[in-house]
């Protein structure tokens, strides 16, 4: 009796431990998406090193389909690194479209043309001992593509002799059965973009916590290794005559003194201005998208409640640019990954 | 495409002295002879020239119909215009190819019903996308073969299979070859170039033997068809050019010749890659094809080569343009008898070429002129006039080349006449008059009567050269053969720089004398003497000033008066005692030296020229060596301060030079050692030293002397005190002569 009792407590206590999962060890990490510099601006550099970061995700180019020329790369960033203490994760974005259009034999050349594009750049741009264990390939797969991609990504594992880990949203996390499992050694779980920014008006694209919410409950652990990856980013979506024009991903302190708000996420132009290349009218409209510190600890709040961490799980913040990060202090992005262990 | 890349660059080089501008290449080398004037217009881009390419207006810019248009002109049998087969060809889309369509060339063939040529067009527009090389974006090979060129490939063949019409049958082989290309299928170029006929070459076989040259491994090979390509096909020479290995001996090339044509081509393309002699080449290429213009142009290159060997040194003084530039190198020795030596060397040569020419004996007017100049060279100057009499007689006034034998003419008057005799004749007037903006040409005819001792017209021409207000720049640079050392400042560029340094007073005289405007001048004398007679006083001013390095102080004043007082404020404000600032060269050089506290209170004051200068320095020496002169002391201690302002670290150097720089070379001007040194100033101290009674004045003496030894072995306190305070001690020391 006094056995039955205390196992029916074990098991509440261990159930209610159940409702929050901490990592226990959180690899911090940040993503880096530019194309176009050399080295890491001031700031950037500065918080890897404050927040302790050894784990860069960098984005080396992107792929498309060309009718000429077959599957080719375009966006390529030339990087020069020479820190040794950062581990770095090459990755590469690839369209959709690429796996709707190729046969087994395109992507066996594709497989072996990304891995020798890498495996250049890192022996051009970075210092020898740099290391480098993983690929990240990062694809919105479809039901239509998915039997490609997955070819692709064991065949780049073989090629490569790497871990490879890929990008999964939320909706293939979610509809595993119809969306398959990337046959991969892990994935990173993008939570941002959950909305088309152009299709929700009330709410906030990049980070909604309740549409979160919508995709996290009610769903069995993966099946393969989870890291996470955040936004703490912002942008402003440029509306003239209610035509969307623009997104703009700075300036935004200097464009907010020239606007009136008008709802929770939209302002109102107030005064004509110029920034970058968009004249900026009086009566135009702004839809303001901010991942506020608030919207963040709610992010994790429900990650940690709703996903079975491994002891060691990478947490990856989009993305590594001056221009996004001057909105946060290095504790801020210190906090958002000690949040994950509390 | 590449190479135009590499030829840019090369272009771009002799342009590459960002920290300014010091004369080589182009700029220097002496030519005579107009490539533009001799038939072989097809060949710009290639006349002798020490840029990688010469700078040559393009077969469009010369209204020259291309080779494709003519050939399509030919296929509509002259009925079409070139202007509509342009726009067909190039500018309309293959869509638009239907019997509506207004441009006349698509209406022609419809009308012929020739629904072959139209589908040809079409499908050559198809074939545009593949018409250049992709570079891999995976970056593993250079380029990148793109899949649906070997379908092409094979849809090019199958049409040239089924045409009817051979030129289009051609045609069709062509388009295939050209994918081939650049598609990497260099074994297919080789194949179907193979199952073309080269029986009666068109235009379109050379376009097809432009690729097979390329794609060719075997050097020797590679060099034959690339002297065909460039000997036939105007519109492919620049793109094939630089596929020809130098290294290959000619004979290897020569074993692919099948014709003597050929033969020719292959000997007159190996002509034009030397920088060296070519005449071996060029007597080859006429014996085997005596009436091709490629003998011409590459007999030009010879000669233009020739010029540039004898004349850019024998009148400029530079090496031949295409010398490599070091003028970073101060140490480089300059020697004209180096130069000398070469140039009698290379007139010898001029000699072989001309002997030649004679041997041949080619009835062609171009040939004649050749001849002519090369008389020149080789200073066979009677010779030479014989054949430009000759030529007169059979070319037409507005023959191009009519103008060049009038300017061989009269170099050869000039250069022929006797040393200390030599004029400029009425002949050579008139024909200068007509050249006027051939700055090279004045320039010669200058040159050749400054050997001959007839400096004064010499200069007279060189003023008309670097004229500023024609709005020409510098015209002609040059140097002196007294030039010892190398530098950036080693060369002259208007004739008062070069009057300044190397004519004497005599010959500054002479010169004035003659710029002067008389009544009887005649339009050529009008237009010789406008500048110096516009700059007389400059003229005066300098004669003065090579007075003044002579110390003949009475000669300069004489001179200095004859300066016109606008002439003083122009170039000399700066000497008004008024004027204010920190300009240095406002202060009396008799009482002020610079960064030296003024210490002489009693001073003269007087408004500071040229004239005044010197007429008080011959008032103070004549004071001075008076000896009834009470203050002799005082008088020669300000002429010393007059002769030591003078020098180079003086507030008044421009009474001896009229720029001054811590770079200034050999050739000096003959004061050079008093300019550094201040001789006369140190001497006129010592007699100031000599002629006083005070002890302190006497110091300072023999300190401004920089007797120094002396001073301290008769004054050791005050050398030690002067040592001391210096300058802060000259008003004490000074005014002790009281």
């Amino acid at each position: 009796m006094k056995k039955m009792l205390f196992l029916g407590l074990l098991s509440v206590f261990l159930f209610s431990c159940k409702n929050e999962n901490k990592i226990e060890n959180v690899e911090r990490a940040f993503y880096y998406w530019k194309a176009s510099d050399w080295r890491l601006e001031q700031k950037s550099d500065s918080i890897l090193k404050s927040t302790e970061t050894k784990k860069l995700y960098i984005k080396f180019f992107e792929v498309e389909h060309n009718e000429l020329m077959g599957n080719i790369p375009f966006s390529k960033n030339r990087m020069r690194i020479y820190d040794t203490i950062i581990e770095i994760i090459p990755t590469v974005f690839i369209k959709n479209e690429v796996f709707l259009k190729s046969s087994f034999k395109e992507l066996d050349l594709l497989a072996d043309n990304i891995n020798f594009l890498i495996n250049k750049y890192k022996s051009e741009d970075f210092d020898k001992g740099v290391k480098v264990k993983e690929f990240q390939m990062d694809c919105d797969w479809t039901i239509k593509s998915k039997d490609n991609y997955f070819y692709f990504l064991k065949k780049l594992k073989s090629i490569s002799s790497k871990k490879i880990s890929c990008t999964l949203r939320l909706y293939p996390y979610k509809y595993r059965d119809k969306m398959g499992i990337p046959p991969v050694d892990k994935v990173t779980l993008m939570c941002y973009n959950l909305l088309n920014p152009l299709e929700s008006p009330k709410q906030n694209s990049i980070l909604d916590v309740e549409e979160l919410s919508k995709y996290l409950s009610g769903v069995s652990k993966y099946p393969l290794h989870i890291d996470i990856a955040l936004p703490i980013y912002s942008w402003m979506q440029l509306y003239q005559n209610n035509k969307f024009q623009n997104v703009m991903y700075s300036n935004h302190e200097y464009l907010i003194k020239n606007m009136k708000k008008i709802d929770e996420l939209w302002y109102e132009v107030t005064e004509d201005v110029q920034v970058e290349d968009n004249y900026i009218r009086i009566g135009d409209k702004i839809k303001y998208e901010q991942v506020t510190r608030e919207t963040i600890e709610k992010a994790i709040t429900l990650l940690k409640k709703n996903i079975d961490f491994d002891s060691t799980t990478t947490v990856t913040l989009f993305h590594l640019d001056d221009a996004p990060l001057q909105k946060y202090t290095n504790e801020e992005i210190n906090s958002i990954y000690t949040s994950f262990s509390k | 495409m590449k190479k135009l890349i590499v030829f840019i660059l090369l272009l771009a080089n002799s342009f590459s002295f960002a920290c300014g501008f010091y004369p080589y290449g182009e700029d220097i080398r002496m030519r005579f002879l107009d490539s533009n004037h001799f038939n072989c217009q097809s060949f710009d881009g290639f006349h002798y020239s020490a840029n990688y390419y010469y700078d040559a207006a393009s077969l469009t810019e010369q209204m020259v119909i291309q080779p494709n248009d003519k050939l399509w002109f030919e296929y509509c049998n002259g009925k079409v215009t070139i202007d509509a087969i342009i726009e067909a060809v190039y500018k309309i889309p293959s869509q638009s190819f239907n019997q509506k369509n207004g441009n006349k060339m698509i209406q022609f063939l419809y009308q012929q019903k020739d629904l072959e040529a139209i589908n040809y067009l079409k499908f050559a527009k198809s074939c545009e996308i593949a018409n250049m090389f992709y570079s891999d974006p995976w970056e593993r090979t250079e380029t990148v073969e793109i899949k649906i060129i070997r379908n092409k490939v094979k849809d090019a063949l199958k049409f040239a299979e089924k045409t009817k019409n051979e030129e289009l049958k051609l045609r069709y082989k062509f388009l295939a070859i050209r994918l081939a290309f650049y598609g990497g299928l260099e074994q297919d170029v080789i194949a179907i170039y193979n199952t073309i006929s080269n029986k009666n070459p068109n235009s379109i076989n050379y376009w097809c033997m432009h690729f097979r040259a390329i794609v060719e491994q075997d050097k020797s090979l590679q060099n034959f068809f690339t002297s065909q390509v460039f000997a036939n096909a105007t519109d492919k020479r620049f793109p094939i050019y630089s596929f020809y290995d130098k290294e290959i001996p000619i004979n290897d090339v020569l074993k692919h010749a099948k014709t003597k044509v050929e033969k020719a081509n292959v000997y007159a393309f190996a002509a034009t890659k030397k920088y060296d002699k070519s005449l071996n080449y060029i007597k080859k290429a006429f014996e085997l094809n005596p009436k091709s213009d490629f003998n011409i142009f590459i007999l030009l290159r010879e000669i233009n080569k020739i010029e540039d060997w004898v004349f850019t040194p024998y009148y400029t003084n530079f090496n031949p343009s295409i010398s490599g530039n070091d003028y970073w190198n101060e140490e480089r020795i300059f020697s004209y008898k180096a130069l000398q030596k070469r140039i009698n060397n290379d007139r010898k040569y001029a000699n072989e070429v001309l002997n030649f020419l004679n041997f041949i004996n080619l009835n062609n007017v171009q040939i004649e002129v050749c001849k002519a100049q090369l008389s020149f060279i080789t200073q066979k100057y009677n010779s030479s006039l014989k054949i430009v009499n000759s030529l007169e007689k059979k070319l037409s006034l507005n023959d191009s080349l009519f103008n060049d034998i009038q300017i061989i003419k009269a170099l050869n008057l000039t250069a022929r006449q006797s040393k200390n005799k030599a004029l400029i004749t009425n002949e050579v007037q008139s024909v200068l008059l007509k050249n006027k903006k051939n700055k090279k040409f004045l320039f010669a005819i200058a040159r050749e009567l400054e050997y001959l001792g007839n400096t004064t017209d010499a200069a007279f021409l060189f003023s008309k050269i670097n004229d500023s207000n024609d709005g020409y720049g510098y015209g002609m640079v040059w140097k002196s053969r007294k030039h010892k050392r190398g530098s950036y400042r080693d060369y002259f560029y208007d004739y008062f720089g070069y009057v300044d340094i190397l004519y004497s007073p005599k010959q500054l005289e002479d010169i004035i004398n003659k710029a002067r405007v008389a009544k009887n001048d005649s339009e050529f004398d009008k237009w010789l003497k406008t500048r110096m007679v516009s700059e007389k006083s400059g003229l005066y001013d300098l004669l003065g000033t090579k007075y003044i390095r002579q110390n003949n102080l009475y000669k300069a004043l004489e001179s200095f008066k004859k300066v016109d007082e606008k002439y003083w404020n122009d170039y000399y404000s700066n000497w008004n005692i008024n004027s204010n600032g920190s300009n240095s060269f406002d202060k009396n050089p008799f009482f002020a030296f610079k960064h030296t506290p003024d210490f002489i209170t009693n001073k003269e004051t007087f408004y500071v020229t040229k004239v005044s200068y010197t007429q008080k320095l011959i008032e103070y020496l004549n004071k001075a060596n008076n000896s009834k002169e009470k203050n002799r002391d005082y008088y020669y201690f300000i002429a010393a301060n007059g002769y030591k302002n003078m020098t180079i670290n003086g507030n008044s150097w421009m009474m001896r030079r009229y720029s001054v720089s811590s770079y200034d070379l050999e050739p000096f001007p003959e004061d050079e050692a008093e300019f550094q040194n201040g001789f006369l100033a140190k001497k006129y101290y010592r007699l100031a030293y000599k002629h006083s009674k005070a002890k302190k004045f006497k110091a300072l003496c023999l300190w401004l002397a920089e007797d120094y030894k002396k001073l301290k072995r008769v004054q050791e306190d005050e050398y030690y005190y002067l040592s001391d305070k210096n300058c802060y001690a000259f008003e004490e020391y000074f005014n002790s002569r009281k």
